[in-house]
């Protein structure tokens, strides 16, 4: 396929103004800003764009909440969400360190839809080359006319804002995002009020992902057909990029349709496994928070929203990790238990101690002195974890230790047995 | 006005109100713990989930508003599980100092879990440690391993006090409240947080490990501080005031009150030194010290009350009982002898509760005195007087009949009062005024004796008595009548109770007054006033201004 989304990468100097404007970059928004803003939802609402920050809702039915008429006292905020925590995810990263002005040219489209008068890109503190690099983008963009004051001539006032967060998962959630954005400590709000009706600053607010903004040029630019036309059906749609990770031969980000089997994924861009006598065993499909699929599981699997949902599994951030037989599970399960015990904000009673109790537990079978009684307990207080809370965090932790117990209960049951893992690394 | 069902009961409430709000109003218990009527909502205990029918997840009944039509169950299977599960999660890391813990007793964590929790634990890990009395500011002390993070400490701070001190630190399960550097828990109104901890992680440094709560015999009365008149519960304990907490009041304090009168306590105890005991009166007490002191204040006021040349000082912070009394005496006995209300302000309102004027009842004294002999004359009046040589006995209440006076300008200018021949002064604690008496009719302090108070405002409230005052003190009700009935006008009044009746049937305001509806009760206004109206500042106007906004605001859809 075509690479859309990736086509500047690997060009020399592909972060700068001049090379983004030399292939065609900024065109779109010279278009958006000539076409009524409701005409630009709904060409992104007929693109079928969903989400690509990880619960893939569509991203024009999120725009047309934002109120049509704001005031100087109450303007629209549009918030672009980099704050890429999620373990196996870097493919924000790559668009913003060698593409920032396909970025801030979705940023500035999506703003002028939504009619915001401000973009914040809160953009996690670890990507200080990102964020140099971002900066440095919206300083050009500025100096080009493309951002702050009657941009392009055309009447349109926007800002851009970079951000850097401070190092905290829960901060990429999109209300303790805005929380921490404004100053104070990252903690989701309680919802209802909707980012759209009281996000930053109490005002109205749309925040996306990266790669959602990203795309937003495109389906200006090429048209919310051929956009659609991409994919696996009109629910799934679009470029796609992958971060490919684990015991495959190529890891990194590749860029495909939605919905490209998972195995396709595995054998055409990542090369295969990584050692040939070791087989597939399992995969993380989007991410740490989502269930994991066994060997089985991945065959014939379109890698979109819906296909992985059926499997009972996520998209998620596409996150794609993959393990072969050496992996011990129970090992990987304690990992990613760590995470959310350290990740957990605290604010609710079932995240901050059942994140922290999973672990535990875990932590305890793996150093042999688990027993059966305990994964019992496991199941039961991450089936407790589930829809309890302010934000998926707690989820998040759940779904992964659930699929672990039900796919790999007989590693558990090793350890439980015989104090040792049931499989050894070679 | 939606109309919709908790379990099997109908339910109509206002708009816009939440579905725990309506279950509480009507008696259902839903538990919580975050949830506070006077704080904003916070949503993260998680104990307060409910079943609502078509909602894809539990939903917590402090956040869900309720709707027409809308069908919640509180007693399913479900939700027991979900309870049982979030108290579980609660307990896990919890150190269950019940024996040595003073909440133990009125402890949320206690009855909820012995209501909704299991039996057993599943937990087999090392709990969570951490700092078991870290001092958060003067009067404030804090159990990192009871803290169930419910957060009604720090938004009392940010909403209520306003001063913003506490802060949530760290994450996850090492979440800590602490304290800013350089800015300890240190305002007006601090231990208010210990009352709103819903466990033992905040207890009061005064009342630490003094008693188990259940000792107290819990008195309800009137804080004596300032002409707010906070409604407060005495803990009394052999005799002894061990703490002092709000008792729910929206017409006068709402949920609170100020540090202040929460150490009335203390500053009575600390300062026992000062308290004056036994009646002085020149020459030979004799057998009996109160009856010669009684009889050489009743002779003196009865030879003075001949001349003219007598003035009565009343005090704001006598109650509405003892008042009248003073007021009979100076019309009946001391024949129209001017009366002079002293006066105790200092500083300035605040905007919560704390009032410059710092009597319980400079309002209730004004009334009663204008009722039966005319308004009351000023304190510089009677320093004039006093300085111009017109007056032979100064007959005073003094200013320390709620406690100490050490930190406070004489209430009378010394010179003037030494201008007197006779000061009669009746009063409990030592002040300039008492060290100048020539008689002293020691009185039972606040807390020692029942009556009423008014506040600012017109609110009348009744204090019970929570103590025996000391063998050598008496009622200031009692002695009065004692001198009354001395000087054979009346009969002594059998007791304070009698005397509001009196009071009810002479004195406009009071018509509607009687002391049995008063007691433990929110009290009730003087006839003609709208003290609603002055209840104390609503708490986070802003915040919640912003809650009935999102509230009004049609819930749409997000990720
Ligand atoms: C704990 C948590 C962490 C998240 N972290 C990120 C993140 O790092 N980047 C991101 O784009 N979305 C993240 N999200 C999802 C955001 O809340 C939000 O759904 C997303 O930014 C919306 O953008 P989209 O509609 O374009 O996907 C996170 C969500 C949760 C619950
Ligand atoms: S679910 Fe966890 S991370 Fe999310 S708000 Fe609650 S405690 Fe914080
Ligand atoms: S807070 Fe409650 S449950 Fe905890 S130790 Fe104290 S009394 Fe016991
Ligand atoms: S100290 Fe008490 S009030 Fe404050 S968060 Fe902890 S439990 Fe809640």
């Amino acid at each position: 396929m075509e690479k859309v989304l990736t086509r500047n990468i690997g060009i020399e100097d592909s972060w700068t103004l001049r090379v983004y404007r030399s292939r065609g970059g900024y065109k779109a928004l010279e278009q958006a800003l000539d076409t009524e803003p409701d005409a630009l939802i709904d060409a992104v609402k007929a693109s079928g764009l969903r989400g690509r920050g990880g619960a893939g809702f569509p991203t024009g039915v999120k725009w047309s909440f934002m109120p049509k008429q704001p005031t100087p006292e109450r303007p629209n905020y549009l918030i672009c969400n980099a704050d890429e925590s999620e373990p196996g995810t870097f493919k924000d990263r790559l668009i913003i360190e060698q593409d920032p002005h396909q970025l801030v040219e979705g940023c500035l489209v999506a703003a002028w839809a939504i009619r915001a008068s401000k973009v914040f890109i809160y953009i996690r503190g670890e990507y200080v080359h990102g964020a140099r690099r971002l900066e440095q983008a919206v300083a050009e963009a500025r100096e080009a006319n493309l951002c702050g004051r009657n941009i392009l001539g055309k009447g349109f006032d926007c800002d851009v804002v970079v951000h850097r967060g401070a190092g905290a998962y829960i901060c990429g959630e999109e209300t303790a995002l805005m929380d921490s954005l404004e100053g104070g400590r990252g903690n989701p709000r309680l919802k209802p009020p909707f980012p759209a009706q009281a996000g930053l600053y109490g005002h109205p607010t749309t925040i996306n992902n990266v790669e959602t903004l990203s795309c937003v040029p495109l389906i200006v630019e090429r048209g919310a057909e051929w956009f659609a036309s991409i994919g696996t059906d009109e629910r799934n749609t679009g470029p796609k990029l992958y971060c490919l990770s684990g015991h495959v031969k190529r890891p990194g980000v590749y860029e495909a349709p939605i919905g490209i089997p998972l195995l396709e994924l595995i054998e055409e861009f990542g090369g295969g496994m990584l050692r040939d006598d070791r087989p597939l065993k399992a995969v993380i499909p989007g991410g740490s928070s989502v269930p994991v699929l066994t060997a089985e599981e991945c065959r014939d699997l379109p890698m979109d929203f819906d296909s992985l949902a059926k499997r009972g599994t996520m998209l998620g951030s596409a996150g794609v990790m993959v393990m072969d037989s050496s992996t011990d599970m129970v090992q990987v399960m304690e990992r990613i238990a760590h995470f959310y015990a350290h990740e957990s904000c605290g604010q609710c009673t079932p995240c901050r101690e059942g994140t922290g109790w999973l672990e535990k537990i875990i932590r305890r079978i793996r150093s042999g002195r688990g027993s059966l009684d305990d994964l019992a307990t496991l199941e039961s207080a991450a089936g407790h974890m589930r829809g309890t809370t302010i934000c998926p965090l707690a989820d998040a932790a759940a779904m992964p230790c659930q699929s672990f117990l039900a796919k790999f209960r007989h590693e558990f049951e090793h350890y439980i047995k015989t104090g040792r893992a049931a499989v050894t690394a070679g | 006005m939606p109309t919709f069902r908790i379990d099997d009961r109908e339910i109509t409430c206002p708009d816009g109100w939440t579905v725990l709000q309506a279950a509480l109003a009507e008696g259902i218990e839903i538990p919580h713990y975050c949830y506070h009527p006077g704080l904003p909502i916070a949503g993260n205990c998680r104990i307060c989930l409910v079943e609502v029918e078509k909602f894809p997840k539990p939903a917590i009944a402090c956040n869900t508003v309720a709707t027409e039509g809308m069908v919640v169950h509180t007693r399913s299977d479900k939700v027991r599980e979900w309870r049982e599960a979030v108290m579980e999660f609660l307990l896990i890391n919890h150190p269950l100092d019940c024996p040595i813990c003073d909440q133990a007793g009125e402890c949320k964590l206690q009855e909820f879990s012995y209501r909704y929790g299991a039996p057993t634990t599943r937990f087999k890990e090392e709990k969570e440690h951490g700092p078991k009395a870290r001092q958060l500011g003067p009067h404030v002390v804090f159990d990192w391993e009871r803290c169930i993070k419910c957060t009604r400490c720090i938004r009392f701070c940010e909403e209520v006090s306003g001063t913003g001190e506490l802060g949530m630190f760290l994450r996850g399960v090492r979440e800590e409240i602490g304290t800013f550097p350089g800015r300890p828990l240190d305002n007006p109104y601090s231990g208010n947080v210990v009352d709103l901890c819903p466990v033992g992680a905040l207890t009061l440094r005064e009342f630490r490990f003094r008693s188990r709560v259940w000792f107290l015999q819990n008195v309800p009365s009137v804080c004596p501080g300032c002409a707010r008149g906070c409604s407060i519960d005495i803990g009394e304990f052999r005799n002894q005031v061990y703490r002092i907490t709000p008792r729910e009041n929206h017409a006068v304090n709402r949920w609170w009150i100020c540090d202040t009168g929460r150490l009335w306590g203390e500053r009575l105890s600390a300062a026992r030194g000062a308290r004056l005991d036994g009646p002085r009166a020149p020459g030979d007490g004799g057998d009996d010290p109160w009856a010669t002191a009684l009889a050489e204040a009743a002779r003196r006021l009865g030879e003075a009350s001949r001349t003219g040349r007598v003035a009565v000082l009343a005090s704001p912070r006598a109650s509405v009982e003892e008042t009248w009394l003073l007021a009979r005496l100076a019309k009946g006995v001391l024949g129209g002898a001017p009366v002079h209300l002293a006066r105790h302000e200092h500083g300035e309102d605040d905007d919560l509760l704390i009032r410059a004027d710092r009597a319980p009842n400079a309002r209730g004294a004004q009334a009663v005195l204008e009722a039966v002999c005319g308004t009351p004359r000023s304190v510089e009046d009677l320093e004039r007087s006093l300085a111009a040589g017109e007056i032979d006995v100064l007959f005073a209440l003094g200013p320390g009949l709620v406690g100490p006076v050490d930190d406070e300008p004489p209430v009378v200018a010394p010179e003037a009062v030494s201008r007197a021949a006779d000061v009669i002064v009746v009063d409990a604690f030592a002040s300039p005024l008492s060290a100048a008496a020539t008689i002293l009719l020691p009185a039972a302090a606040w807390g020692e004796t029942s009556g009423t108070y008014v506040n600012f405002a017109g609110r009348v409230q009744w204090a019970e008595r929570a103590l025996v005052p000391p063998v050598d003190c008496r009622p200031v009700s009692m002695l009065l009548g004692d001198l009354l009935a001395h000087l054979s006008l009346e009969p002594s009044p059998p007791s304070p109770e009698a005397v509001t009746e009196r009071v009810a049937a002479e004195v406009p305001g009071f018509e509607n007054i009687r002391w049995q509806d008063l007691l433990a009760s929110d009290g009730q206004n003087m006839a003609g006033v709208r003290a609603e109206e002055h209840a104390c500042r609503a708490t986070g106007a802003l915040v919640r201004m912003l809650e009935a906004e999102r509230r009004a605001s049609p819930a749409s859809a997000g990720d």
